[in-house]
């Protein structure tokens, strides 16, 4: 187990796919990642030493230094700051939080679905999306 | 157990409103009022610059000059008059700030205060047009198994 970004990585698994663990990082960002750090893929995670690792994780949060395509994050010009960046671990929550609150706040309609647990993208609700919500009629015994 | 913390998460929010300076997308409030409408076409979602690039032939200048002789007439620190208008297509723009628009949901004209925030959404978004579903109880053959028990 070693601990990238605030979260617990395995050791035992292939260095690009142990990455994915890290919330904001799947297979595809892991794996320019890795390339664009010079590490050998085929080694395992806990065969890195801390040199490499920080490296990594480097890369990871300033992906447009290392030349990675802007098209390829996943914050792409941000409402508020307009910039481009890779989410990761706690940001990725952070900001969805964030997005929803700015909508709830201006009262527009995608937020006031979102504080009522509905659906937001103009789905029919009449007989779908049961689960956890009860519909019945009780007997009187 | 629900009115404290809903109290903090309000006084939270306002903290946030008055501490952070307000931008969009990295441009400030100020800034935005300047820009010209190719730059705003390049800040803005995709399906607003999409309809600012099909042209605006006609269809806001009406509301438009009306907000703009309501924001004239206003007095300093008091909100403009209300504009009503249908246009629930009418995309919200830096200019339109600070105005109060009276947007029609079928049926009313509901006030809403744009501000700063609200750029690049639509104007009937922020005017329902349903009434919000409270349901009552389910009645008799609201489901298959209630059907059979209205025999006396």
């Amino acid at each position: 187990m070693i601990r990238v970004l605030n979260t617990n990585v395995h050791g035992h698994v292939n260095i690009m796919y142990a990455l994915t663990a890290i919330k904001g990082v799947g297979r595809r960002y892991a794996n320019m990642v890795c390339k664009k750090a010079d590490i050998d893929m085929t080694k395992r995670a806990g065969e890195f030493n801390a040199e490499e690792l920080e490296r990594i994780v480097e890369i990871i949060q300033n992906p447009l230094q290392y030349k990675i395509p802007q098209w390829f994050l996943n914050r792409q010009k941000d409402h508020t700051t307009g910039k481009y960046s890779q989410l990761v671990a706690n940001g990725v929550d952070n900001s969805l939080r964030e997005d929803l609150e700015r909508l709830k706040k201006i009262r527009v309609h995608r937020g006031i679905r979102h504080s009522r647990d509905l659906r937001v993208r103009g789905q029919h609700t009449k007989t779908t999306g049961r689960t956890g919500k009860t519909v019945g009629v009780t007997k009187k015994k | 157990m629900d009115a404290p913390t809903v109290w903090r998460a309000d006084a939270t929010v306002n903290k946030r409103r008055t501490f952070r300076k307000f931008s969009y997308r990295g441009v400030d409030l100020e800034q935005l009022l300047d820009v010209s409408s190719e730059q705003l076409m390049e800040m803005v979602p995709c399906r607003a610059r999409r309809k600012f690039k099909r042209g605006l032939k006609r269809k806001p200048m009406g509301l438009i000059k009306k907000l703009r002789l309501a924001k004239q007439n206003a007095l300093p620190n008091e909100k403009p008059s209300t504009v009503k208008t249908h246009l629930r297509n009418m995309i919200i723009v830096p200019e339109m700030i600070g105005s109060v628009v009276g947007v029609y949901n079928g049926k009313t004209f509901n006030q809403v205060e744009i501000k700063p925030e609200m750029i690049g959404h639509y104007l009937g978004e922020f005017s329902l047009t349903y009434k919000p579903v409270s349901h009552g109880r389910p009645g008799m053959g609201a489901t298959h198994s209630s059907r059979f028990i209205p025999l006396k």
